[in-house]
């Protein structure tokens, strides 16, 4: 990997003064081989998207009605 | 406010689906403050399907911390819920599973984009990452409700597309759920969790005739010995000063004088 794809990922995460990244955590995608400048180029992305005014679409949500477990395992 | 409390927590419902915002509700009403956010980002997910970004802004003197979680806009709902909770779940990583260098974030990239296959080659980082998604399946799915399916299933009253609809997780990660696999993994799982809860540090103070004074439990994040320190310092001038303590960690159980400690460095030189 280049140095400069190093300083690019650096400049997201790291270059402003107001903050400071506390954690960072992923959840890998499904292709068997990924390369490490693809993953880094997938988190620049996102900041720039970010930085883009990307705006906050809540938590998902599942759609489906509550449902009682053990009210409905019981009765069947 | 640890991971085994809100696994054990999610344990004791009877209602399914978990949604994600009941877990940000429990960790509200446990008090953590930190402002959540979810996105949905445009991004390759055969490369990244989520992550979470944890900031710390200084604004005006205060601080506040920010999580913003991105999950890939591609993903199916159901897969969106399992990497939404997954990446929610690190607010509460322990300070040592935190990333947050350019080295640290370096290698984790590096570690995370090797297939899962690969795991014995993961540092602690990487483990705690990957790991996560088995954390985030006992809390959307927990095993209290698993085992009731269990039966049903094997009577071949249901199918697993019928749990998969009352949990609205992806089909394959029901598959794996309700396998023997899962439960034996679940068991070493809670075994580890169980065996890593914190235990606090304490600091056992005694005046000049060796009479304790007082037992201090230490903050989980904090250094006994400092806390020590300045405890004593405190203590300069009262009616009864500390002449002695007693540092009682997991580890170890020193006795330190009242002028041990005032020539006390720590190593990592906070003080």
């Amino acid at each position: 990997m280049s140095t400069l794809e190093k300083d690019v990922l650096q400049d997201c995460l790291f270059s402003r003064q107001d903050r400071r990244l506390v954690n960072i955590k992923f959840m890998r995608g499904t292709a068997p081989i990924i390369a490490p400048e693809a993953f880094r180029g997938a988190i620049c992305s996102i900041m720039a998207q970010h930085d883009a005014g990307l705006e906050p679409s809540g938590a998902v949500k599942s759609g489906k009605s509550p449902t009682n477990v053990h009210k409905l395992l019981s009765e069947m | 406010m640890n991971l085994l409390k809100l696994i054990d927590t999610f344990s004791t419902r009877t209602v399914l689906p978990v949604e994600v915002d009941d877990i940000v509700d429990y960790l509200r009403a446990c008090g953590i403050m930190d402002e959540i956010y979810f996105f949905d980002a445009d991004i390759d997910s055969d490369v990244l399907q989520g992550t979470i970004v944890h900031w710390e802004y200084q604004v005006q003197g205060w601080t506040h911390k920010v999580a913003d979680i991105y999950t890939a806009k591609s993903l199916s709902i159901e897969e969106k819920r399992l990497v939404q909770a997954k990446e929610l779940l690190h607010i509460l990583d322990l300070r040592i599973d935190r990333v947050n260098t350019p080295e640290e974030v370096d290698a984790l990239i590096t570690q995370m984009a090797l297939p899962a296959a690969d795991w014995k080659t993961d540092g602690d980082h990487a483990r705690s990452d990957r790991i996560g998604i088995l954390y985030s399946l006992l809390v959307l799915f927990p095993m209290p409700l698993r085992d009731l399916f269990i039966p049903h299933l094997k009577a071949e009253k249901i199918d697993i597309a019928y749990i998969v609809d009352k949990v609205a997780l992806p089909f394959h990660v029901v598959e794996f759920i309700v396998s023997d696999l899962w439960a034996e993994w679940c068991n070493n799982i809670m075994i580890t969790l169980r065996a890593q809860v914190p235990v606090p540090d304490r600091v056992h103070t005694f005046n000049a005739q060796g009479a304790p004074i007082e037992v201090h439990s230490v903050g989980l994040e904090s250094d006994p010995y400092t806390y020590a320190k300045r405890l004593e310092e405190r203590s300069r001038g009262t009616a009864n000063p500390i002449s002695k303590v007693v540092i009682e960690t997991r580890r170890e159980r020193r006795t330190f004088t009242a002028s041990e400690l005032t020539v006390f460095a720590p190593r990592n030189g906070r003080v």
